[in-house]
């Protein structure tokens, strides 16, 4: 966690929402950074924050509702949390790009998916429009979308759900950003076609040479894709690790019991999933203390007194957690 | 549960490689699919609705079940599966073919008649949330099966079972009181699936039950419907696009394509040795949670999309995006023919592929280019 020069640092970043039945606390102080280039893979279930926090990264956590409560977010020298609207505005996209689990609310479905694109060439890059419309074909192209020159004119109904995320990503990518945060960007696909976005994704941070925040709940797909991952539970980063450690050595007793309820694909079949029982925490009402405590196997009384800190041990693997789950004992 | 769900592909019934090749009726098999058809009809015109063609959703698919098996049914979406489901269940009358079940062919039946025996067939659905009524209490749902169906004469009767159900799927008597709202995703899976089991059934078709859970939750469910199907003997038809999943609860899966099986077989088979081209591409495409493995894996990169159902390709519907089509894939449909281990292919060139490794000519950057 302390690479000379991280791209994006986040610190103690915090989000609440206010609603009817009080304050839900979203994310709870979570730190990581990354670097140019680098691939971070956030993991969790739903309500874990992993979607807030990337929200907060790009100024749009739903207002009044929803506040960063403290926290920087420094992006090379300022940080983002200072910025005006306006300021804000030309990070997005230019700088920072993000595509969605469901593309198709994210593209507006009265405009052609070319002119979609067009639109960020102009406004951020100041293109002409002959020349924007050029670069949507030739970036619908890039994305592997076949008759470019015929698609920029279809309506994003007309496209399949996996071509639609491409034109997502071609729009992500128009402005060349130094970091795409991929939000859930398969789920709503099927495998094959995961397949197909994951492989595109993969070549254009080769190529483009961009740091990729890739948030998902399915931590097979990070273990190919990223160099890095923070797993999440209701709000808090559990454990921060380079992927390979991670699933080596899994260190937090969630990880460790996602790990053995998901059954494998090649190998030994698993005879028995782990039951992790319970649900996740009310994030209105988060436990005394650790808040995976009332599902841990291995809880102890000190777990219901306070949160753990993420303790990095000097091996570069920092965990929430005061217990060690291959032997159960305290840390 | 450790050796009685799991039996070896070799041993799982050979039923319906028999059906299918001869169309004889196969002893033993608790329910027996046959040439089962459902085409929807693409009309067009508001005032004056003509048809203007089909859309196939599901074209001559056969399989069986037995008694405590669970077949396992995946594929894409919009590859027929939930339709086969719903057409094995009469949920949505099949177009034709036969589905006999405990002896019975369900499509000759009359009304009455057919929902007795319908008794013995139930279904869990993807939605936890639409398919329980918002307005009445768990136990209300779970006693409605029963009350249709005339199983316990009295109310108390009823009521008992109701509760000892709850016990059952993990549940606790006095959640009959409560409303389904009060409940999260993965306790009203378990109220389905007590109402499912509320009318003794034999057979229960899973439609993508777990899909919309949490990990965590998922693996509860899943444990629940394995250790009902210890005790009780229960088959199931379980139809899940989740290949993971699929590979932990099924004794046999069937792997759909357009409508089509492309290939059945026993689950340790299928993952060991995919045959098909379609069913090698599937198996690629799912992450592994292991950095090591990852980093070496050959991904099968499919071109395109799945195509329309309305127009399916010609002869093997999977030929446009095969990496192994050859001239003769798109004028010769490739039959579903029995081959070594009780196993079922239907590919022309499924030999050959797998003599010369399973590696696809077709590198995964043009294939993504090619689409």
């Amino acid at each position: 966690m302390t690479s000379a020069d991280p791209l994006l640092r986040v610190n103690d970043l915090a989000v609440e929402f206010q609603t009817d039945e009080g304050t839900v606390h979203a994310v709870n102080g979570i730190s990581y950074e990354i670097s140019a280039g680098e691939s971070l893979g956030i993991v969790g279930e739903s309500g874990c924050g992993k979607s807030v926090s990337s929200l907060a990264i790009m100024g749009l956590v739903p207002r009044p509702a929803g506040r960063v409560t403290q926290g920087e977010i420094t992006f090379g020298e300022r940080d983002l949390l200072k910025l005006s609207t306006h300021e804000m505005r030309l990070v997005r996209g230019q700088q920072i790009a993000m595509i969605f689990q469901d593309p198709v609310s994210s593209l507006n479905p009265v405009y052609p998916v070319g002119r979609q694109i067009e639109e960020a060439l102009r406004l951020h890059l100041k293109m002409s429009r002959p020349d924007a419309r050029a670069r949507a074909a030739e970036l619908l192209d890039t994305v592997g979308i076949p008759a470019p020159e015929e698609r920029v004119k279809d309506y994003p109904h007309q496209l399949s759900g996996g071509m639609q995320q491409r034109a997502m990503i071609a729009m992500a990518i128009s402005c060349q950003p130094d970091l795409l945060i991929a939000d859930e960007p398969t789920t709503a696909l099927d495998v094959t076609i995961q397949a197909q976005v994951i492989e595109l994704l993969a070549g254009l941070r080769r190529e483009l040479g961009m740091a990729v925040i890739l948030i998902t709940h399915e931590l097979a797909l990070v273990a190919g894709f990223c160099d890095r991952v923070a797993v999440m539970y209701a709000g808090y980063i559990v454990e921060y690790a380079p992927v390979r450690e991670l699933f080596a050595r899994p260190q937090h007793p969630y990880t460790v019991g996602l790990m053995k309820a998901v059954p494998t694909l090649i190998g030994e079949r698993t005879e028995q999933l782990a039951n992790i029982p319970g649900s996740p925490p009310d994030l209105l009402d988060l436990p005394h203390g650790c808040p995976y405590a009332p599902r841990c196997p291995f809880v102890r009384d000190e777990c219901r007194v306070e949160v753990p800190d993420l303790r990095d041990r000097g091996d570069g693997h920092p965990v929430r957690c005061i217990v060690d789950p291959t032997t159960g004992d305290l840390r | 549960m450790t050796t009685s769900a799991h039996p070896p592909a070799d041993a799982a019934p050979a039923t319906g490689a028999a059906a299918n090749a001869n169309g004889a009726a196969s002893n033993g098999a608790l329910l027996d699919v046959r040439q089962l058809v459902k085409y929807f009809p693409v009309t067009r015109g508001a005032i004056i609705r003509r048809r203007v063609g089909w859309v196939r959703a599901v074209d001559d698919v056969s399989f069986s079940i037995s008694a405590g098996e669970t077949l396992g049914l995946v594929g894409e979406s919009g590859c027929g599966k939930t339709t086969t489901g719903n057409a094995v269940m009469q949920l949505e009358p099949p177009t034709s073919g036969e589905v006999v079940f405990e002896g019975r062919n369900l499509l000759k039946l009359d009304p009455s008649e057919r929902r007795k025996a319908r008794r013995r067939m139930q279904m869990i659905f993807q939605d936890p949330y639409g398919s329980l009524n918002p307005r009445m209490s768990v136990g209300k749902i779970i006693e409605e099966p029963m009350y249709v169906h005339r199983l316990h004469a009295s109310r108390k009767e009823r009521r008992d079972r109701v509760r000892e159900l709850l016990e059952l799927v993990g549940l606790s008597p006095w959640h009959a009181a409560r409303y389904p709202h009060e409940f999260s995703g993965g306790q009203r899976q378990r109220i389905a699936a007590a109402r499912s089991l509320a009318v003794e059934p034999s057979f229960i078709v899973c439609d993508e039950p777990v899909s919309a859970l949490d990990v965590s939750i998922q693996a509860q469910i899943i444990n629940l419907l394995r250790g009902l199907q210890d005790r009780l003997g229960v088959a199931y038809l379980f139809i899940a696009h989740d290949l993971k999943v699929v590979r932990h609860i099924s004794n046999r899966i069937a792997v759909m394509y357009l409508g089509k099986i492309v290939e059945l077989a026993g689950s340790d088979g299928l993952y060991d040795r995919p045959l098909h081209p379609y069913t090698r591409a599937l198996l690629s495409a799912v992450p592994v949670a292991d950095p090591e493995i990852e980093t070496r894996r050959k991904r099968i990169i499919l071109p395109g999309d799945v195509p329309s159902p309305v127009n399916p390709p010609s002869a093997c519907r999977f030929h446009p995006r095969c990496p192994w089509a050859q001239a003769r894939c798109a004028d010769e449909e490739p039959k579903l023919t029995a081959v070594d281990g009780g196993r079922q292919v239907a590919c022309h060139f499924w030999r050959e592929i797998e003599d010369s490794g399973g590696v696809p000519p077709v590198a995964p950057s043009e294939a993504l280019r090619a689409g």
